[in-house]
């Protein structure tokens, strides 16, 4: 909101970046902006075109636990909130059309290119979620009460599939919830790097379970608790002493078929007997893992990757916004696994460079080159 | 207080935007808007709004009520302005979150629908009722309803206030010369802004300095530091003070103003560093840069890139005998040298303050008194360094020898419940650092690590972890008990999560992996800035999530490991990000303050001057004003200054001050209104702006 209102930042949303040419302080940017098949300098946000559109495929953005029309927005308070056509899925019967008011309806549009001139860029790309049907063991994709960490945040939220209710997929309300910790992160068959936001986002979660259920039952099984940011540890001890309880162990997951509970079997570290739960939801923390987007733009800008495949930072200790290519910063996820107060902070230090740049009076680079 | 006056003397003029409050409009007829806001479900899944909105249009001089999916979107705003044209509103409520969430939005809406923004008022139906009244939808409703009620009465007493725009002094200040601190001063300078960078010690470098590798890829510190330090030198924009305190700072965002003492140094520009004068100096102390493991002469460089590449004099150790002037070749020693102070005008502050290591008690369970085979790990790093007091090797203190079996203990001073409560986030990755180093060095010791959990939070981290577990150290999930001296080493009381079982162990050296804890001394900056600090001691910051990198005091930001402990690379960023932020404010010729302010009428002014003891932010001054033939004391507000907290015009007991937009009509309004109905079954708290 804040950034979509600045008189200094102009959003170019819906847009590819398909080329860059030039150097540091000049560079041609040439965006491919891809058709909304609204004109959005007339749409306001109205939402009637929705009403009407016959049309429903399950919504991207609600992890598909909920349906949208091939006429939507990604969210109610996306910025800008203007109206977008899914072509593939459209079958042009023109209802929108009719129910528009304001004639911003326009299937004939088409992708257009556009050049912009910048000094400087910024990549900040993110990362994309580990996919957990890629290990058996956790019964994702075959079990519907199994969820990762990015669709039990939609269950969560208010505006969510359920309006903010927890209640699992198959409709029943979440008593007891199972997060599963590491799935797919520090793993050398996946990704062997730690994805650090994981360890509190599982903290969090089971704090809204346990405000939302009182009396839930919270378990979190886990390899180490990585609570080392500003006031993480107190937040922990505090879940710790509020009965969350944190377990030690990787589980598999089983499932009670008649009641569609899956079934945690683990190790209890205490006791080192083998024990099982079932409880009404697991919730698998997914690592974060560099992103397609971020591969394609770091081919076209000529960046280089790290072990991990994120895009390599010009120096792991004092170049960590830089590239090797003058220039061009990079912020947040795209470079690695971050929480959002990390990713503030890189993104700041990013535009701290590039307002060097942009002042033209840069004396770093030329007494280094 | 005099001090304020002073500095109050030289603060611009601050570009007054017409008479305020303006008046004429009490006569104009009163058109109000009431908005009520779904927030998608967060309130109407509570709230009815729909009800709350036909109660609204009910009140008097209501002529449009409406509710919205989301006041804040696109579609919500334009619904506002296309009524105050159509409708000719004079006065807008939106019953929707928290003022400090989207305030500045609707003000936004009304300015450019022609309003004074100021005429616009919110009920908080989100935070103050329907997320704390999920169980109790009626009540909830009729709650909202009268919240609605409190600010439409509220409204009506509103008058336009004009935003005050106040020049800005395009320098910074910058505080403290570690890491962070040169980064951040760097970072401004090469944008093109002058920056003062203050340092209480004799050199820059910080705590980096006396490290010999970060954890990330291992790079080695000094090539790290010492360029940096450079840089920071030799720039042309910046001016570094060693030596040098902050000794007060007035003033507010744009227009900070800042006394510095600087110490004598006792040792001119001349020199160059042959290190004739320590040799000659009679006096050896503690090496502090060396942790106290080995000693120095009073005056001293503390290690070959010491930048100023100048000595010191020490002046609690010197004797000033005079050996180091007579021996020093060109006569850049001088003990008559004097300290100074000097002022500075900046438009915004970095604090880049540091934290430093937890050192343990006289008693602990660790046996560490500073003489045995215990170490903190600040001392191990030294004892690795080959500019260290053992020349880089590992020794033993009781006989010298080096160690054939190793324990570093984690967690030392942090995660305690009953102590240090947070993680202090390095010492894992510290640790896995200085057993690679030892063991790359003397692959055959044998080195134990005792932690609670290994918290590796870096993309690279987990594959150091790996690596050291690879090259033999092990690791155990064992949280110890106690240490006590053993035959010949150490003991090791433990006990074992993953066995199950307590364990014994005797080692030949103890390493203890210290937290780190807030920085001595701060305290006397933070009550010169208000900058509060959060309950681990740290200096806190503006919002955990989305503003890391500001305090709550508008110009002053936060760099480095005084707002949490960091490692090097972070704290760059940090610096780099708190200098985007102060380049932020450079950047422009002039700054917009708020309206929302303390005027002080001085005809009701007793002088009492109560107001000027009790404001938190030195914003209330005194004069000499001439009544009725008298000089009389007065209290003025310096407007720039004022936060609008308001506690003076509660305090003020004449009724001389009024808090602008939370005026006695406006509050007294409010309450009456609240309280129409079933004033004893009410409780009712006016707390903050927010």
């Amino acid at each position: 909101m804040e950034a979509a209102k600045h008189e200094n930042i102009k959003l170019v949303t819906n847009t590819e970046v398909i080329g860059v040419d030039g150097e540091a302080g000049h560079f041609t940017v040439t965006l491919r902006r891809n058709p909304w098949y609204v004109d959005i300098e007339r749409c306001n946000g109205c939402g009637a075109c929705v009403d009407v559109c016959p049309i429903v495929v399950p919504h991207e953005w609600d992890m598909n636990l909920k349906p949208r029309k091939a006429i939507y927005a990604m969210f109610a308070q996306a910025a800008p909130l203007k109206y977008v056509i899914d072509r593939e899925r459209c079958v042009e019967c023109g209802l929108c059309m009719q129910a528009c008011g304001l004639d911003a309806i326009d299937l004939s549009q088409e992708p257009y290119e556009e050049r912009l001139e910048v000094g400087a860029i910024v990549v900040a790309t993110g990362g994309q979620v580990f996919d957990p049907s890629a290990i058996p063991r956790y019964g994702y994709g075959r079990q519907e009460n199994v969820v990762t960490n990015m669709e039990f945040e939609r269950i969560c939220n208010a505006a969510g599939p359920t309006e903010g209710e927890l209640v699992r997929p198959d409709g029943k309300h979440i008593r007891s919830v199972a997060f599963v910790q590491c799935v797919g992160s520090r793993d050398v068959n996946h990704n062997p790097w730690c994805s650090f936001f994981c360890c509190m986002a599982a903290v969090k979660g089971g704090r809204l379970v346990m405000e939302h259920a009182p009396g839930a039952e919270v378990l979190v099984f886990y390899n180490d608790l990585r609570a080392c940011g500003k006031g993480f540890e107190e937040l922990y001890r505090r879940s710790v002493e509020e009965g969350m309880r944190f377990i030690r162990s990787i589980p598999t997951v089983y499932e009670n078929r008649t009641r569609n509970d899956p079934i945690i079997v683990y190790e209890d570290p205490e006791t080192g007997r083998i024990e099982r739960k079932e409880v009404d939801l697991v919730v698998l923390a997914c690592g974060l893992q560099p992103s397609p987007a971020g591969r394609s733009l770091r081919g076209l800008l000529g960046l280089p990757r790290d072990g991990y495949g994120f895009i390599r930072e010009a120096h792991p200790v004092d170049g960590l916004c830089e590239t090797p290519r003058e220039g061009v910063f990079i912020a947040g996820v795209c470079q690695g696994p971050k929480d959002i107060p990390d990713c503030v902070t890189h993104g700041s230090a990013a535009a701290a460079k590039v307002g060097i740049i942009l002042s033209g009076k840069g004396t770093e680079s030329c007494s280094d080159a | 207080m005099e001090e304020n006056a002073r500095a109050e003397e030289s603060l611009p003029e601050i570009a007054e935007a017409g008479p305020e409050p303006e008046t004429e409009e009490s006569e104009e007829e009163l058109r109000i808007g009431v908005y009520v806001c779904h927030c998608g479900l967060n309130i109407a899944q509570v709230v009815d709004c729909a009800a709350v909105a036909e109660y609204a249009a009910t009140l008097p001089d209501v002529v449009v009520a409406r509710e919205n999916m989301y006041s804040c979107a696109d579609p919500g705003q334009i619904q506002i302005k296309e009524d105050i044209a159509a409708y000719g509103l004079n006065r807008v409520v939106v019953a929707a979150c928290s003022v400090k969430m989207h305030g500045p939005t609707f003000m936004n809406v009304c300015q450019e629908a022609g309003l004074n923004p100021y005429l616009m008022m919110m009920a908080n139906i989100r935070e103050h009722c329907s997320w704390v009244h999920r169980d109790a939808p009626e009540g909830a409703t009729r709650k909202a309803m009268e919240q609605v009620k409190m600010a439409v009465a509220k409204v009506r007493h509103a008058h336009a206030l004009h935003d005050r725009y106040v020049p800005v002094k395009r320098a910074a200040l910058v505080i403290g010369g570690g890491m962070a601190g040169m980064q951040a001063a760097l970072d401004m300078a090469d944008a093109g802004y002058p920056v003062f960078l203050v340092e209480r010690e004799p050199f820059l470098g910080g705590r980096a300095a006396q490290l010999l590798r970060t954890f990330d890829h291992m790079e080695r510190m000094s090539c790290l530091v010492s360029p940096l330090a450079m840089k920071v030198l030799n720039h042309p924009l910046i001016r570094v003070f060693t030596l040098t305190e902050v000794e007060s700072i007035s003033g507010y965002v744009g227009n900070f103003q800042v006394r510095l003492a600087r110490r004598p140094r006792y040792v001119g520009e001349s020199c160059d560093a042959c290190g004739a004068c320590a040799e000659a100096c009679p006096v050896a102390v503690p090496d502090p840069f060396q942790v106290g493991m080995a000693e120095r002469k009073a005056i001293y460089l503390p290690h070959p890139q010491a930048a100023p590449y100048l000595y010191c004099v020490d002046e609690e150790a010197c004797t000033r005998c005079g050996a180091c002037a007579e021996a020093c070749p060109r006569s850049a020693v001088d003990l008559g040298m004097e300290g100074g102070e000097e002022t500075v005008e900046v438009g915004a502050v970095v604090l880049a303050v540091g934290a430093q290591p937890y050192r343990p008690p006289e008693e602990n369970p660790w046996s560490y008194d500073g003489k045995s085979d215990v170490f903190t790990s600040l001392e191990m790093e030294r004892m690795l360094h080959p500019l260290g007091p053992t020349g880089g090797k590992p020794l033993r203190r009781s006989d010298g020898r080096l160690p054939e079996s190793l324990a570093f203990i984690q967690c030392v001073g942090s995660r305690d419940p009953e102590g240090n409560a947070w993680c202090s986030r390095i010492c894992c990755m510290n640790t896995i650092k200085q057993a690679l180093i030892l063991k790359a060095l003397y692959p055959s010791v044998r080195i134990y690590v005792y932690h609670r959990d290994i918290r590796a939070y870096k993309k690279d981290h987990e594959d150091l972890y790996r690596l050291a577990r690879d090259q033999g150290v092990i690791f155990l999930r064992a949280p110890v008990r106690e240490v006590v001296p053993g035959e010949g080493g150490l003991v090791i009381h433990a006990y074992d999560e993953v066995m199950r079982r307590p364990v014994r162990q005797e080692v030949d050296m103890v390493v203890l992996a210290t937290g780190m804890v807030r920085q001595d001394g701060v305290q006397r900056l933070q009550d010169m800035l208000k900058v509060p600090s959060s309950a681990d001691g740290f200096l806190m910051e503006a919002h955990p999530k989305l503003r890391p990198l500001e305090t709550a005091i508008t110009g002053v930001m936060l760099a480095g490991s005084c707002q949490f402990p960091k490692d090097l690379g972070d704290c760059l960023l940090q610096g780099s990000a708190a200098a985007a932020k102060c380049l932020g404010i450079l950047g422009k010729e002039e700054m917009r303050l708020d309206a929302i302010i303390a005027h002080v009428n001085p005809e009701k002014c007793n002088g009492c001057l109560v107001c000027v003891k009790r404001c938190p932010f030195s914003a209330i001054v005194t004069e000499e004003a001439e009544v009725e033939g008298k000089k009389r004391k007065r209290a003025r507000v310096i407007e720039a200054s004022c936060k609008g907290c308001g506690i003076c015009a509660a305090r003020c007991k004449q009724k001389a001050i009024e808090a602008r937009g939370f005026s006695d009509p406006e509050i007294f309004s409010q309450i009456d209104a609240a309280l129409e109905e079933d004033p004893g079954g009410k409780v009712l708290a006016l707390v903050c702006h927010w």
